[in-house]
């Protein structure tokens, strides 16, 4: 019994998660959809109310998915704990905090290669590269300082 | 790491999909615990020893842990 309703409570924890995310994504979209319809009342620029357009485009192509996925959940229990189980499974934190380490040292090096590259074509394009990897190092050591603290 | 997951549920005669429920988790991560491919957390550990009322050393194998030292 005890069981039961300590599953139950977590399920409504999990349920109150989706209406935050949802409200977070739907809040997203809403500022998206509101600097679009400013630039194509203020801005001459074709470049930047075509740049806009696609960022409302994928956002909400994004946003329809999540609130299908979510609305779904919320309204069967059964696709809600198994939504639930998916997302709190130690394995599948595991390899999404694996891919997150790799990717980002992937991109690292990529942009090291890159900057080597750009160094004998052009330097300006050089310098940014190098401006990037500068912030990732800093962005990682910070990171590396706060857990440190933390754990 | 070496588990009895295996052994136990067919003694118990659980399914992979009834275990992976019971603790939580998906059923490819019992699948992966039992092919040895990734060793359980802590939590988990005790979860499965409880679900068979056995401690955790009677579940997973810590002789290799013990010779690593």
């Amino acid at each position: 019994m005890c069981l039961i309703l300590a599953r139950w409570k977590k399920m409504d924890k999990f349920k109150q998660k989706l209406f935050k995310r949802l409200a977070v994504l739907g809040g997203i979209f809403a500022s998206i959809l509101f600097v679009y319809v400013i630039t194509l009342i203020y801005a001459d620029s074709n470049y930047l109310s075509g740049f806009m357009s696609g960022l409302l485009w994928s956002t909400g192509a994004v946003f329809l998915v999540y609130l299908l996925r979510y609305y779904r959940a919320i309204k069967n229990p059964d696709t809600l704990r198994k939504l639930q189980i998916l997302e709190e499974d130690e394995r599948n934190l595991l390899i999404a905090q694996k891919v997150q380490s790799h990717s980002f040292q992937l991109f690292v090096l990529i942009i090291a290669i890159l900057a080597i590259v750009f160094a004998f074509i052009d330097r300006g394009k050089m310098f940014v590269l190098v401006s990037l990897l500068w912030i990732a190092c800093i962005v990682k050591i910070g990171l590396y300082c706060y857990y440190k603290r933390k754990l | 790491m070496k588990t009895k997951i295996k052994e136990l549920r067919k003694l118990n005669k659980i399914s992979q999909d009834e275990l992976a429920n019971a603790l939580n988790v998906t059923r490819q991560t019992i699948i992966s615990i039992e092919n040895e491919k990734y060793t359980a957390s802590l939590v988990l550990a005790y979860k499965l020893a409880n679900y068979f009322n056995l401690t955790i050393e009677d579940v997973f194998d810590f002789s290799e842990v013990e010779k690593d030292g």
